[in-house]
């Protein structure tokens, strides 16, 4: 059964959207975006999950260990960046 | 997810007290990574810090910690270690603590290979302070206290440990975490003193002053610096001028660790003190003389070889 989740996770309450995870990811998944709703104001976000292979540069970059990322060959059930339920394991 | 991260960390202590894009966060993950890897027990490890951001990770790790004075941390790590040999004793700390105010310690626990891992959190300024330069502060770039650039010369901190003795030196960068990790592993592995200087980004009081508050920016200003080991070997020394190299840059397996010849030592002097207790009372077998060579006897005895004769005389 694969589970509900999306591949890369950010914790809101932890990330103080310095933009590392940005600028590493290969894939561009990852944005910073403006959200008055967290407690620094910006944070990054993930935007298009579907392209993500899992490398883990970002959890392994992030300095605030808000970002996780599944492992590879664990199949995820999520909504990609145009709303559609998609399910995916690397 | 790899590492539980939380079962090391103090979870109500979160989110850390860093700024924004702060190196200290990635480097505090690399060696708990490390630790996991190794499988070692929280209350087998003891981490200890004088004073400064990188020195706050005590606060978040959830082993015995201890935040000590500034720039002494070694030598506080340095004792624990001789009273606790089997616990693994770890120093995290900035430039400004461990090479600039405490470098005399740092010299010495080189030279003695006492077995503490150093994490050198080398941001090139003193951050908690408001950005003073320190002494590995690259010439020209701004700091607090160098409003139109340093002018000092600067100090290789790995060739200043590897000249003082150290058994394992490393250089690691932030920006490239896989590779820390394993630097740090072999580190905490190795048996003796080890040093990991680590180059990572303080983009509040570093970055700011010279046009880098990006943390990304930065990252790839301090990368322009570095160039790895292998890479280093095919470099001429005309090209490495200015250029810091990454990996390990020294192990040497034959140094006696400083814990393990005192032991040796202290079993020694046991054994001369006994011989020569039993050799007052007229109690000495065959099987003393297998316990200690007449040489080292000679050797391990305080005083004279005819003092205890004399005062057993005297009773
Ligand atoms: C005896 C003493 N002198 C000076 C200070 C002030 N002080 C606090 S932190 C610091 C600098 C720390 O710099 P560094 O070790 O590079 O750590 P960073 O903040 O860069 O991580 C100084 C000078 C102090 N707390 N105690
Ligand atoms: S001042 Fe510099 S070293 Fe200190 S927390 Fe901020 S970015 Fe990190
Ligand atoms: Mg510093």
């Amino acid at each position: 059964m694969a589970k509900k989740r999306m591949p890369v996770e950010v914790n809101y309450d932890l990330c103080k959207g310095c933009g590392l995870c940005v600028h590493v990811c290969p894939k561009n998944v990852l944005e910073m975006v403006e959200d008055l709703h967290v407690w620094m104001g910006t944070t990054a976000k993930v935007m298009r999950p579907e392209d993500c292979i899992r490398c883990k540069m970002c959890e392994d970059i992030c300095p605030d260990f808000s970002i996780t990322v599944e492992d590879i060959g664990v199949e995820l059930t999520f909504e990609d960046s145009k709303g559609n339920l998609i399910t995916k394991s690397k | 997810m790899a590492v539980d991260y939380t079962k090391y960390l103090r979870m109500d202590k979160m989110p850390l007290y860093w700024c924004p894009g702060c190196g200290d966060g990635i480097v505090l993950k690399c060696y708990l990574e490390a630790i996991d890897e190794l499988g070692w027990g929280k209350d087998d490890c003891a981490m200890v810090s004088g004073i400064g951001c990188a020195a706050r990770v005590t606060g978040y790790v959830d082993f015995h910690t201890l935040h000590t004075i500034h720039g002494r941390a070694i030598a506080v790590a340095a004792g624990i270690k001789m009273s606790h040999p089997d616990k693994h004793v770890f120093v995290f700390g900035g430039d400004g603590d461990i090479v600039h105010i405490g470098g005399n310690h740092l010299l010495h626990a080189c030279r003695r290979n006492v077995d503490v891992t150093v994490v050198l959190i080398n941001n090139w300024i003193y951050g908690m302070t408001g950005g003073q330069h320190s002494c590995t502060t690259p010439p020209g770039a701004k700091a607090s206290t160098a409003p139109r650039g340093t002018f000092e010369p600067t100090i290789d901190v790995c060739q200043m440990a590897i000249g003082a003795g150290a058994g394992y030196v490393a250089r690691g960068f932030a920006g490239d975490p896989t590779r820390l990790k394993k630097l740090i592993k072999e580190g905490l592995e190795y048996k003796g003193f080890s040093l990991i200087d680590v180059f990572s980004p303080c983009p509040i009081n570093f970055g700011r002053r010279n046009k880098l508050g990006d943390p990304a920016k930065l990252l790839e200003h301090m990368k322009s610096f570095l160039v790895s080991s292998a890479k280093a070997k095919r470099m001429s020394e005309e090209e490495l001028k200015g250029k810091f190299v990454m990996g390990v840059l020294h192990k040497d397996t034959e140094k006696p660790e400083l814990t393990a010849s005192y032991k040796g030592l202290i079993e020694k002097a046991q054994a001369s003190d006994e011989y020569w207790a039993k050799y007052v009372k007229g109690t000495l077998t065959e099987d003393d003389k297998d316990k200690i060579t007449r040489e080292e006897l000679k050797k391990l005895y305080p005083y004279d070889v005819e003092t205890p004769l004399k005062e057993w005389k005297k009773l």
